[in-house]
């Protein structure tokens, strides 16, 4: 059959390669539609999600205080007048750029505030009081109001913000809208140096996003070339020819095109999940062929001719092959099942580019051998491989005599690692996914002097008229007051807050007045003040909706998790008897809960991967013991894993997290080929349990080391990213390749040898014929 | 070139340099505009509905009796009544017009049972929550901005001036600038069109009834549109009267606490 379809393969060798170049090329025109886009919305903005419409409306209804380009302005005091009438300057050079509907500054807030007798309306400071008095009224007034403090200005004043809004929301803004909003502050900035003493910062969501975004293209204007050296490292090393480094790389890079040609038809730009794609594609869709040259190569030396030699290393490697990439695929395919779109989507592309790879195998890769010139140079990997299998000889002499102590330190590590993977601490943090540098470093600055990132909301709804009443007010400050009770928090801001602003204003500045008046027409004389701009920020116009919006550091959703949760209890203990109905959103209310979900997301698509194999190797080899046997030296690297981030204190994240759909790649293949090699010898007539046991490690040992480095070596790329997330993700990945190595030499034969019924000869199962094949024919060249 | 074509072109030009020379200067424009007070808010007594309307369409209607008088034209003085919604009846604002600094502005709340002084930079605040913005109302923007005379052209039936006015004080606005239809016929303004310092359209004001009233023209019907934040308010005149003899002992802080 391999040979049959191999020869019809060679025969028809000039329409395939015209058919290959076709689909290069539309692969290629396709892929150039892909945009690459660090979009936070992009983590939970799915169709199943129900609170992307709730979180849309109420930023549609109140607005999203995070969408600024904002410039921090840092001085030893704000409030000097240099410093006022350069942050003035700057408010006017803004106001008339298009890019932003709405420029605030500490020169143009609005604020309400007792000055004597009189109540004082309007902008703080604009125009600037001629006296020094009025400026430190202002002062007075901005670092005691819960309105403008941390939002706008530091309780020192030795910081402010110029908040710039865009025009088009920064939810719904393409990357290019918000480079081109962050550059207009930049040009006003460079046209408008500092004074002495002043230091800016350009930060905010915008910078976040482009930066992001710039800094996805750079990791992989990194990632991809230097795992295509490590490739070509590898294969120099190993085939010492161009011939030998020139086909796997054809084959893998056809598998890659072919996958991002498709990628577009998904629908999503390429994201911080999927940005390691193509780097995972690159290392996992090189292994096969890599082997397939070897054996062909192997085959040639042999004595066959080039014809015979490629039957033969098909025929050897066809089945197993397809098998691992099946696995593998199998694995990244249990991703897609999960709701979250990104995650989904890296199983469906991994999934897809995996088989794919496995076709460009079974197609490009036989085409380019029977047609390009076989190499002069003979193949010099035998010495490599008859080094390390001198190396396992002494290796399985060592182990087999020690099974019950290693037995009992898997016990261990299994334990351990179990205990360690329930201790496991989720907690995303969306600052703690940006790369070091200004713009991270501009965000922290923010978070230490004004307010944080994150925001939450808790949505107020009742009947119409409900907020204008007393015990809603009240129930509402309450709420506030339980939020504030968290460090992390640093501005809580409402309808309560502003009413009872208005009411110390209008009660000559005492702060003992800073409560909710008891009457009800008091409340409503006070909120008929505002203009439609200022209420719609706090309320709606019939008084049925309102909201607290909490603004709070980035210190992980652990934390802020223990909040939203007495939180809940708050709008139930609160709301609930006064008939109104209280819900948690927001940017935060929304983006950490999926953050997390995702992770336990794909903790889940580990499992359901892992379980799926493990069926798959029920069946092909009809034994549940071998499918047994293989959970436990599967499932310690992983654990092992589990270890190390419990040791360092590493939180889980999307990105840590990501280490185990590498697992779901990566481990298995080797279990299966001892497996498959221990029935095959079984098959043979060896009844020796530990000559079978020796001659399977002999055998899969060295293809397994050399995967175990050439997946370990392409992994480590991402420990080049400038994201700390994939970086760790780097370490991860190579952690678990290399325990997974190990833990398969050592535990898999152990158990084997433990477990293994060596009484029952091996049965026909479909791993074995292919690990076993034939007696390779000798059949006479087709040309 | 044929004499009788000259002839024709030169009387065209002749006509055209005319009809140029006829157009006022704004300055003149905006004095009779403000001189006619279409909007009663120097120099008469006036009783008002208005409906504020989001962008829901959800409705809020106020009601207010006011009275003005010029004190030092085009200077005025008002009072401002509130007769509904119901929390807010009884409400009151007083404002008397300064030219050089700030305007003096006094709000009543009944429930606090004493009027308090309003002071600082406001002008760019809603007025009771309206889309008339206190500078809006207080006419600054066009007394003491720079306008030019952009043209003309009809709106409806009625030839209009287009007057653009530039505010003068940067920051004390919060428009870029003021573009105005003035009718010919008798300086009212048909529509106001307010631009940010982005020069984005800000707000619309429409003028959709005129009526004379004593000889005086008033915007009896008119909307003011925000654009940016979708919001509208209809300002109707239910009753009207030119009156510039309102007592000077109506425009104090002891007759605004007085309910």
């Amino acid at each position: 059959m391999m040979a049959r379809y191999l020869r019809w393969l060679l025969t028809h060798r000039k329409w395939l390669l015209v058919v290959l170049a076709l689909t290069m090329g539309l692969a290629v025109w396709s892929a150039l539609h892909l945009r690459i886009r660090f979009s936070v919305r992009d983590f939970y903005d799915y169709p199943g999600n129900p609170e992307v419409a709730v979180v849309d409306a109420y930023h549609k209804d109140f607005g999203d205080p995070g969408g600024f380009v904002t410039v921090l302005i840092e001085s030893k005091d704000v409030f000097a007048r240099p410093v006022l009438e350069y942050i003035e300057l700057l408010t006017h050079a803004l106001e008339p750029d298009q890019t932003f509907s709405h420029v605030i500054s500490l020169t143009n807030a609005k604020a309400i505030y007792a000055d004597g007798d009189a109540v004082m309306v309007g902008t703080l400071l604009s125009p600037i009081p001629a006296d020094d008095a009025g400026i430190e009224r202002a002062k007075r007034a901005a670092t005691t109001s819960n309105l403008l403090r941390r939002r706008l200005v530091s309780p020192d004043a030795t910081a402010t913000a110029i908040l710039a809004e865009m025009r088009v929301p920064v939810a719904q803004a393409s990357i290019e809208e918000q480079g081109a909003a962050i550059e207009a502050v930049n040009r006003v900035l460079a046209a408008h140096p500092a004074p002495a003493g002043v230091a800016l910062r350009v930060t905010g969501a915008p910078t976040i996003e482009v930066e992001g975004s710039r800094l996805l293209i750079v990791d992989q204007m990194v990632f991809f070339p230097v795992a295509i050296l490590i490739m070509f490292g590898f294969l120099f090393v190993t085939f010492r020819s161009a011939h030998g480094i020139a086909l796997p790389f054809a084959a893998v890079l056809t598998a890659l095109t072919w996958t991002f040609g498709i990628y577009p038809l998904f629908g999503r730009p390429v994201d911080m999940i999927s940005s390691a794609i193509p780097a995972t594609l690159l290392v996992y869709g090189a292994v096969d062929p890599i082997f397939v040259l070897t054996r062909f190569l192997e085959k040639l030396e042999a004595g066959l001719s080039r014809e015979d030699a490629l039957i033969a290393a098909y025929r050897e490697l066809g089945m197993p092959c397809f098998l691992t990439s099946f696995t593998t695929a199998l694995g990244f395919f249990s991703f897609a099942t999960m709701k979250l779109p990104t995650i989904a989507n890296f199983g469906w592309v991994v999934g897809i580019g995996v088989s794919l790879a496995w076709v460009t195998t079974m197609t490009v890769l036989p085409l380019l051998l029977g047609t390009l010139p076989v190499p002069k140079r003979r193949y010099a990997g035998n010495t490599l491989t008859l080094w390390v299998d001198a190396r396992i000889v002494g290796f399985w002499e060592f182990v087999r005599t020690r099974t019950k102590p290693i037995m009992a330190i898997t016990l261990v590590v299994l334990v351990v690692g179990g205990w360690a993977s329930t201790k496991q601490l989720i907690s995303s943090s969306h600052v703690g996914m940006l790369p070091p540098g200004g713009v991270r470093e501009g965000v922290e600055q923010m978070e230490k002097k004004l307010t944080g990132v994150l925001r939450t909301a808790i949505l107020i709804e009742g009947p119409e008229g409900s907020m204008k009443k007393p015990e809603v007010l009240r129930a509402i400050s309450r709420l506030d007051d339980t939020a504030r009770k968290y460090d992390f928090v640093e501005s809580t801001v409402s309808l309560a807050t502003l009413v009872a602003e208005e009411n110390q204003a209008f009660n000559g500045g005492d702060p003992k007045e800073r409560v909710i008046p008891k009457s009800q027409m008091l409340i409503a004389q006070y909120l008929s003040m505002l203009g439609p701009d200022e209420r719609s920020d706090f309320v709606d116009s019939s008084y049925s909706r309102t909201h607290i919006r909490i603004l709070s550091e980035d210190t992980g959703s652990h934390i802020w998790h223990r909040m939203a949760d007495e939180m809940k209890v708050a709008i139930d203990r609160e709301l609930k008897p006064l008939g109104i109905k209280g819900t948690i959103t927001g940017f935060a209310g929304v983006i950490v809960p999926v953050l997390d979900e995702m992770i336990v997301d794909m903790i889940w698509g580990f499992f359901i991967g892992f379980a799926v194999i493990v069926g798959v190797e029920w069946i092909i080899f009809r034994s549940l013991r071998i499918a047994l046997i293989s959970v436990i030296p599967n499932i310690l690297p992983a654990l092992a894993c589990f270890v190390v981030i419990a040791i360092f204190g590493i939180p889980l994240r999307i990105g840590t997290t990501l280490f185990l759909s590498v697992s779901i790649g990566g481990l298995f293949n080797t279990t299966i080929h001892i497996a498959a090699r221990a029935r095959q010898r079984m098959a043979e007539g060896e009844t020796d349990p530990d000559a079978i046991m020796e001659h399977s490690l002999r055998k899969v040992g060295p293809p397994a080391l050399f995967t175990a480095v050439i997946l370990s070596a392409g992994f480590s790329v991402f420990t080049l990213s400038r994201f700390p997330d994939l970086k760790t993700f780097g370490v991860l990945a190579v952690t678990v390749l290399i325990t997974g190595f190990f833990s398969d030499m050592l535990v898999t034969s152990v158990m084997m040898r433990l477990f293994f019924d060596f009484k029952q000869p091996g049965r026909p199962a479909a791993a074995e014929t292919l690990q076993n094949p034939p007696a390779t024919p000798q059949i006479s060249s087709a040309a | 070139m044929n004499p009788i074509f000259i002839a024709a072109l030169s009387l065209a030009l002749v006509a055209g340099s005319a009809a140029r020379a006829a157009a006022p200067a704004a300055s003149e424009i905006i004095g009779k505009v403000l001189d006619a007070d279409p909007w009663g808010l120097a120099g008469a007594e006036v009783d008002a509905r208005v409906i504020k309307r989001d962008k829901r369409n959800s409705t809020e209607e106020l009601a207010f009796h006011a009275i003005s008088r010029k004190y030092a034209p085009p200077l005025a003085k008002s009072l401002v009544r509130f007769s509904a919604p119901a929390d807010l009846a009884g409400s009151g604002f007083l404002q008397t017009q300064k030219d050089k600094g700030d305007d003096e502005r006094y709000l009543y709340l009944p429930e606090l049972k004493r009027a308090r002084r309003i002071a600082g930079s406001l002008r760019a605040n809603a007025f009771m929550g309206t889309d008339f913005s206190f500078a809006d109302m207080d006419r600054r923007d066009l007394r003491d901005g720079a306008s030019t005379v952009k043209g003309e052209e009809k709106i409806g039936k009625y030839a209009c001036w287009i007057v653009e006015t530039t505010p003068l004080k940067k920051g004390d606005s919060e428009y870029g600038r003021i573009v105005m239809w003035v009718r010919e016929d008798n300086f009212v303004p048909l529509r106001m069109q307010m631009f940010d310092k982005a020069q984005v359209l800000l707000k619309t004001l429409t003028t959709e009834e005129v009526r004379r009233v004593g000889g005086t023209w008033f915007i009896t019907r008119s909307k003011m549109v925000n654009h940016r934040e979708q919001h509208q308010t209809e300002l109707t005149l239910t009753k009207v009267q030119p009156k510039n003899d309102v007592p000077e002992d109506q425009f104090t802080v002891r007759n605004l606490e007085k309910q």
